[in-house]
């Protein structure tokens, strides 16, 4: 009895203790972080792989833009400036593209940059044995040749427009070609030329990285490192980066977002995504193979609203174009709001069952636009109904199988047009919308390197699209990103879905 | 020890009182005339007794009453069909398995209640839902069926038990017909355990029915539904917790109420029989 009395004062000691000293732990870590030198970012996932060529994955660019360098990056304005490549000439048959590159430019192993290690990724990229998700952008390319130790030449099948973004994009990060000969493990270390180099990464809990001295923009990066901490669940991020522990929180949404918008020492910052929202339409479907159906229910969308409530604010769009890009156009007349013609419409049509409007259940915002398009339709007289699915079977039944009626979703946007256009209007894409004209101009748009030319042929296309509506387009949303009230020169690329952390760091209190 | 044997007890009158109060409330929530599905966008999130609304507005501006009280429906249909259902599977099938004389048949049918008590429910209800629809009715059909192993033992033990109890060993040298040996001797001594039992399965079923209405299996949104409002307040718990404490408390109180009284008639039953 009396050793069972000093185990419980033992343990009630203990137990009170351990709160207070977290507490305090907390409360010094916080004093300390006054200026700090690292800065961390509060990534939503563990990536899959750090191999720039290996994956289609957001979270890995996220990471790997702090990393590599690209031969060609877009700046603010969305224009595609010079990188690792200080300028580029194209032949008049817009065949032959010579590439002159940066001289002075050192990877993070010590070795310097040349024209081989541009020749050995690029031929990296498009090795069916690196079976790289990414490879078919780069099949026009015919052969890619060192001139001299700074300048390349690469060689095209047939002329390609889209070229320079292929080049811009996260794939196109430049390896050093010793490495890539020796096999090294680029999936687990990365070594690149960029701001930052690799430290370490613990699966699921952080990437770490540390500044590269010998960076080629001087004066950049500021900060001493950067510590990328993976955390999944959108309030913890949220209130991880109200109390301190965080500087950057990637993508919020609603509740989060007011938040950390009313939080005195966060900040949100806002920038125009290149993501279409859409009410997607399976168009081989009877009724839904009907274009004034389509009508029908594009005019019973109140899309602002939608765009408020469920994705916290952006802007209506009604083509397949986010509202910041230099191509969008806008239709939002073609087809305007228009309950009463969507009323119309509704009692004049046969519905052979209920529409089923299916939602992907991870995607919060999408669930809440879906139910939101529910009950619009169902004010309008369409019979509908949702069902909520996983995301794998979204992807199966959905997007490769096109067993629906009605789907909500976002679809993201490339640095060409081309990457979000190619091959709508033939039946390959799941809303099986086929469209000659469409199809036809947007062919005709990546083989012309003309700009005016090219915008011609895709506001053709475009404007096919928000008459036709093989969509609902409801708008692109912004991107909001939470901050530490202190942080300066940060950049959220909209295109590229990335961050550019370059410039990033913290003011003097 | 003491209140639970007594039937009087408050305890009893309350839980019967709140079962009465949900079905009125389930049965009547068209009378109140507000559509649970309708949004008013200008009245998002509504505190309780404000704006007009007596528990307030949800995310999308819905009335969280009108949505309680037919949320409540989906839950009592579901909890009380499944229990149904369970009794229809088991209890005739565990009464065949007692009084099969070669015992093959009540081998096979253990084998098969052994095999489905060994699936977890929520792992059988993904199934349910990935070959079929999702949906309420599913639910309630995935729920009986899982229940159903419980009846069947009860019953089988139960009727096991009475037919080798003398009245049933009399009536079968008087060479009465099966069926009527049936009903007149094992269905009313087996009935009360098997209801005690049901009124537990409901209690289940309400927390049950919710917990696969959150994992979105259930009732599909916007239907309403008190697991899909527990699953959209989630993320308002830190601003605006009465989003989740109404469902939730309606949730509990439904299943405490339905596993009291399950309490109450076997203590009532134990009183008797002593």
């Amino acid at each position: 009895m009396r050793i069972n009395g000093i185990w419980l004062v033992m343990c009630s000691v203990l137990f009170v203790s351990a709160p207070l000293l977290h507490a305090r732990g907390n409360a010094e870590a916080r004093r300390e972080t006054s200026v700090p030198e690292v800065v961390v970012f509060g990534l939503s996932g563990d990536p899959d792989t750090l191999d720039p060529q290996g994956t289609s994955g957001t979270l890995t660019f996220q990471v790997l833009r702090s990393i590599y360098d690209t031969l060609i990056e877009p700046n603010e304005a969305g224009e595609l400036v010079p990188a690792l490549a200080e300028r580029w000439d194209i032949s008049d048959d817009g065949l032959l593209w010579t590439f002159h590159l940066r001289r002075g430019v050192v990877f993070h192993h010590g070795i310097e940059f040349t024209s081989a290690d541009v020749v050995a990724t690029l031929q990296r990229v498009r090795d069916p044995a690196e079976a790289s998700p990414n490879a078919f952008e780069y099949d026009v390319i015919e052969t890619v040749r060192a001139v001299d130790t700074h300048t390349v030449e690469i060689a095209l099948r047939e002329p390609f427009a889209p070229l320079l973004a292929t080049l811009a994009s996260g794939w196109s990060a430049i390896l050093p070609a010793d490495l890539i000969d020796r096999g090294h493990p680029f999936a687990s270390q990365p070594v690149g030329t960029g701001p930052f180099s690799f430290e370490r990464w613990v699966r699921d809990s952080d990437i770490v990285l540390r500044r590269n001295d010998r960076y080629w923009i001087s004066g950049a990066p500021h900060m001493a490192g950067v510590r990328f901490q993976v955390i999944t669940e959108q309030s913890v991020k949220a209130q991880a980066l109200i109390a301190g522990e965080i500087h950057i929180a990637d993508v919020l949404v609603e509740p989060e977002l007011s938040l950390i918008r009313n939080a005195p020492t966060t900040v949100v910052y806002e920038s125009p995504s290149a993501l279409v929202m859409v009410l997607a339409i399976n168009t081989s479907r009877v009724p839904l193979n009907n274009r004034d159906v389509r009508r029908g229910i594009n005019a019973a969308i109140n899309k602002q609203q939608v765009m408020d409530t469920a994705y916290s604010g952006g802007v209506p769009v009604a083509t397949f174009m986010d509202a910041g890009n230099p191509y969008y156009v806008d239709f939002t007349d073609v087809h305007p709001f228009d309950p009463a013609f969507a009323r119309s419409i509704a009692g004049e049509t046969e519905f052979p069952r209920e529409l089923v409007i299916t939602l992907p259940q991870n995607f919060e915002p999408h669930v809440r636009a879906g139910e939101m398009y529910h009950e619009m339709l169902r004010q309008a007289g369409f019979p509908v109904r949702t069902r909520l699915v996983d995301w794998s079977t979204w992807i199966g039944e959905v997007y490769a199988e096109a067993q629906f009626d009605l789907t909500v979703i976002g679809h993201t946007g490339k640095l060409d047009p081309h990457g979000r256009l190619a091959r709508f209007g033939t039946a390959e894409t799941y809303v099986r919308w086929e469209d000659e004209i469409t199809a036809k101009a947007i062919e005709e748009a990546s083989r012309v390197t003309d700009p005016e030319e090219r915008r011609t042929l895709y506001t053709l296309a475009l404007e096919r699209m928000a008459q036709e509506l093989p969509f609902v387009f409801v708008g692109s949303p912004l991107r909001s990103v939470g901050l530490d009230r202190r942080i300066e020169g940060f950049y959220m690329d909209g295109q590229l879905d990335t961050a550019d952390l370059r410039n990033v760091r913290f003011n003097q209190p | 020890m003491s209140d639970s044997i007594n039937p009087k007890s408050y305890g009893a009158w309350i839980a019967g009182a709140v079962l009465i109060l949900f079905s009125a409330a389930a049965i009547l929530a068209d009378l109140l005339f507000i559509d649970p599905l309708t949004q008013q966008l200008d009245h998002v999130l509504a505190k309780p007794l404000q704006q007009g609304f007596l528990l307030g507005t949800d995310h999308l501006g819905r009335d969280i009453l009108s949505r309680l009280m037919y949320g409540g429906r989906t839950s009592l249909l579901v909890s009380l069909g499944s229990s149904g259902i369970a009794i229809m599977i088991g209890a005739p099938l565990g009464m065949i398995a007692a009084i099969d004389k070669h015992r093959g048949i009540d081998r096979a049918l253990q084998l098969i209640n052994d095999s489905i008590l060994a699936f977890p429910t929520i792992l059988l209800a993904i199934a349910v839902a990935a070959v079929f629809q999702t949906g309420r009715s599913q639910v309630m059909w995935t729920l009986g069926v899982v229940f159903s192993p419980v009846l069947f033992r009860i019953t089988r033990s139960e009727a096991r038990k009475i037919i080798h109890r003398e009245y049933y060993l009399v009536s079968q040298l008087l060479q009465t017909p099966r069926l009527i040996r049936t009903i007149l001797h094992l269905i009313p001594n087996i009935a009360p355990p098997v209801l005690i039992q049901s009124a537990s399965l409901a209690a289940i079923a309400i927390g049950t029915e919710a917990a696969l209405s959150f994992l979105g299996l259930g009732a599909q949104p916007p239907e309403p539904s008190w697991g899909l409002m527990l699953s959209d307040s989630r993320r308002y718990l830190s601003t605006h917790v009465h989003l989740s404490l109404i469902p939730g408390i309606a949730a509990g109180l439904l299943a405490f109420s339905f596993q009291y009284l399950s309490d109450q008639m076997a203590a009532a039953v134990t009183a008797l029989e002593e």
